[in-house]
């Protein structure tokens, strides 16, 4: 067993959050707040010291950029969706970044996100000397076409559409099986993890 | 009218699987068998192409993700920055996910001890946490030392760091290690940044984002995936790091085969009861 | 003011970013860079509204002794004074990083471990071929799990060849074409949202 009081606390903490398993308790109800309460805690100490205090001390104290106090009164308006009377002040930050987050899709997603892709999907029918690849390259086109189609609402699938929509749905079948596959080994990872810690760090079981 | 097997393991407490699954995952974590693991290709493209860089160059860690990853995630990119400081790189973290500066720290603790040579500020620098997602990466194609506001992780000024040297812009650095779990996270790093100015990125990915991430991978815009614990676990043979994930290769075959049992059996009962249901004229819904 | 006035910001602050990107001018690079500043301190800045929030549901609760208050209260009481233990003594702070990495990570990490019982229990139950749709994706689904694991290669090279072949083709066809939907539907909301059609931000005040 091991003798470092962290490894201890570690196990303990372990032992603790698994008890939901059996069913809801009071020491699960402990380690949900603690845990919402730190990771909250954290984030805002880490943005205090990372970007908020190095923003007013060296930016506007320090460097007299005057021009930050813009951004920071419209910050400060998101703080007014605590007062019935005002709360539509704090539309504004909002209306801001979304105005931003709109301009980013519109000017960065188009390319990366599409036409790479669609480029990416035009491959090559018939590769000499290669009949694997030639496969596999029908496999990627027909399943990206068929998908979009899949996707297609505007137009009343029947007939060929509705046979080419029903091999996209079967591809998304096979893509949503290999999500859950990854979901699976995933979980199981971080679980191998949490028993080998109780296992091996704690109980000194198995080294 | 006689009850199935299936029928009872049906309305069976599911505390009894989760302790059955426990029992199964202690036995096979302390009686391995020794499976051979085999380095798959993203983690030898990965490998190679750290091992292509020049010494020197300068390798991002972009640690977005948080400590319920970290157990995923760390033993691929501790294997990996091993191999950055045996290659004399440079490592750089920056982080779009305010536990990110946390997760750089976790790093170096682990990474440090092995290499006594290597100095913070010279080898490697934790830049930590700045708000502002896929805007601040565009920052730091403009500006990096303004992006972060001339200061690292602790508050300390960047000007100072010998490491810095030769780094005005993100695009200046060699590779980006995005270490990622979610948004922001690899799509955003493309978009931005690599992308837009053509700099290489290997992705170290959970499990479950790497179907979504493959698209990116096939049409070029990724080096390479490094998946998981098992991607970790490749990583720490190729290197010959050794460390926490390979040691756990062969338990977590047989978890993940518990649940793949699970499921047939499942379906073994479901079969069964539907034909017992069809051969005693039962209707049913069998949908 | 109410109305017009944020949805005027919206379109301004979106276009104006947005000639300023296609025109790459000496002029107007610089708004580009400097609205993308004041994102970053908007966003930087507005992160206490998460703690007032939470402050506010479990201070009611505490002040209503609410079934489980104690839990809230315990909530408010670490919240603040974890708060201040990192303000006054720093990031680099031993207590508060302690506190991080040997409390938050142990209990993160199950938490997050805890859905694999889970679904051990639903794989049982729940994940049945019903159809032909669910029976491919269990295949695909067990193909992957047992292709991906070191026994998958230990049964027969074909099983880790043939997940990777799932991965590969079908998965990366079906996903790029979801991505490829995603980034026009993307692009078709930002353009409703920089016209002004796009009002929903304004509805739960």
């Amino acid at each position: 067993m091991s003798n470092d009081i962290w490894v201890w606390i570690g196990a303990i903490l372990t032992l603790g959050t698994y008890s939901v398993l059996y069913k809801d308790n009071p020491v699960y109800r402990v380690l949900e707040a603690l845990f919402v309460a730190i990771l909250a805690g954290h984030s805002v100490v880490i943005n205090w010291f990372n970007f908020q205090k190095p923003t007013i001390v060296n930016r506007l104290g320090e460097g007299k950029e005057l021009i930050v106090v813009i951004p920071l009164l419209l910050a400060a308006l998101m703080y007014f969706r605590y007062s019935r009377k005002f709360a539509w002040l704090a539309r504004y930050p909002m209306a801001f970044l979304m105005g931003i987050g709109a301009a980013y899709v519109l000017t960065k997603n188009l390319k990366p996100m599409f036409l790479t892709q669609a480029r990416a999907t035009m491959l090559p029918l018939w590769v000499p000397g290669d009949f694997g690849a030639t496969i596999n390259n029908w496999v990627v086109v027909l399943g990206v076409a068929s998908v979009l189609t899949y996707f297609f609402f505007t137009v009343k699938k029947t007939g060929p559409v509705h046979g080419f929509s029903r091999i996209g749905r079967i591809y998304l079948m096979i893509a949503f099986g290999a999500l859950f596959a990854d979901t699976v080994l995933g979980r199981v990872s971080v679980t191998l993890v949490r028993f080998q810690f109780l296992l091996n760090d704690w109980l000194g079981l198995g080294i | 009218m006689e009850v199935s097997i299936f029928t009872k393991l049906d309305s069976l407490d599911r505390r009894w699987i989760f302790a059955f699954q426990a029992l199964v995952f202690c036995i096979v974590i302390l009686n391995p068998v020794g499976l051979a693991l085999n380095v798959g290709d993203q983690v030898r493209t990965a490998f190679e192409a750290i091992e292509s860089l020049p010494e020197g160059s300068i390798v991002w860690f972009a640690t977005d993700y948080q400590a319920a990853n970290a157990a995923e995630l760390e033993p691929a990119a501790i294997a990996i920055f091993k191999h950055c400081m045996q290659k004399n790189l440079r490592v750089i973290s920056g982080s779009t996910w305010p536990e990110g500066g946390a997760m750089m720290s976790r790093l170096i603790n682990y990474v440090a001890p092995e290499f006594p040579d290597k100095e913070y500020g010279v080898d490697y620098l934790n830049l930590g946490y700045r708000p502002g997602g896929q805007v601040w990466l565009q920052q730091l194609t403009d500006d990096l030392p303004a992006a972060v506001g001339g200061i690292d992780h602790f508050g300390d000024p960047i000007s100072a760091y010998p490491i810095m040297e030769g780094l005005e812009v993100i695009q200046d650095v060699a590779m980006i290690i995005g270490i990622h779990v979610g948004t922001p996270g690899t799509p955003e790093y493309i978009r931005v940044i690599t992308d837009p100015h053509n700099v290489p990125m290997i992705t170290v990915l959970p499990a479950v984002s790497v179907a979504v991430t493959m698209p990116y991978l096939a049409s070029g815009q990724l080096v390479s995936i490094v998946a998981s614990l098992r991607g970790g676990a490749e990583y720490e043979l190729i290197s010959g790091f050794s460390g926490t994930a390979m040691t756990g290769m062969d338990s977590q075959s047989f978890m993940n085969l518990t649940i793949v049992i699970f499921v047939i059996l499942g379906n073994i009962g479901f079969f069964y009861n539907k034909y017992k249901e069809g051969s005693s004229g039962g209707g049913g819904d069998n949908v | 003011m109410k109305r017009e006035g944020p949805i005027a910001l919206l379109m301004i602050s979106g276009v104006l970013y947005i000639v300023s990107v296609m025109l790459a001018s000496p002029v107007m690079e610089p708004v580009a860079a400097t609205l993308d500043d004041w994102y970053k301190i908007v966003v930087g800045f507005i992160n206490l509204v998460g703690i007032i929030s939470l402050t506010q549901v479990n201070g009611r609760a505490v002040l209503r002794k609410s079934s489980g208050w104690f839990y809230n209260a315990l909530l408010i009481v670490v919240l603040y004074g974890y708060i201040i233990l990192g303000l006054v003594g720093g990031v680099g702070n031993v207590a508060f990083t302690r506190i991080y990495d040997n409390i938050l990570t142990p209990i993160l990490m199950t938490i997050f471990s805890t859905l694999t019982f889970w679904i051990g229990s639903a794989a049982y139950r729940a994940f049945r071929a019903k159809n032909l749709d669910a029976a491919i994706l269990l295949v695909a689904g067990i193909v992957v799990m047992i292709g991906r694991v070191t026994l998958g290669s230990a049964i027969s090279p074909a099983i880790p060849k043939a997940a990777e072949w799932i991965l590969n083709f079908p998965t990366v066809a079906g996903m790029r074409a979801i991505e490829m939907g995603a980034a026009i539907g993307g692009i078709v909301l930002a353009l409703r949202m920089i016209t002004g059609l796009e009002r929903s931000f304004m509805s739960n005040d």
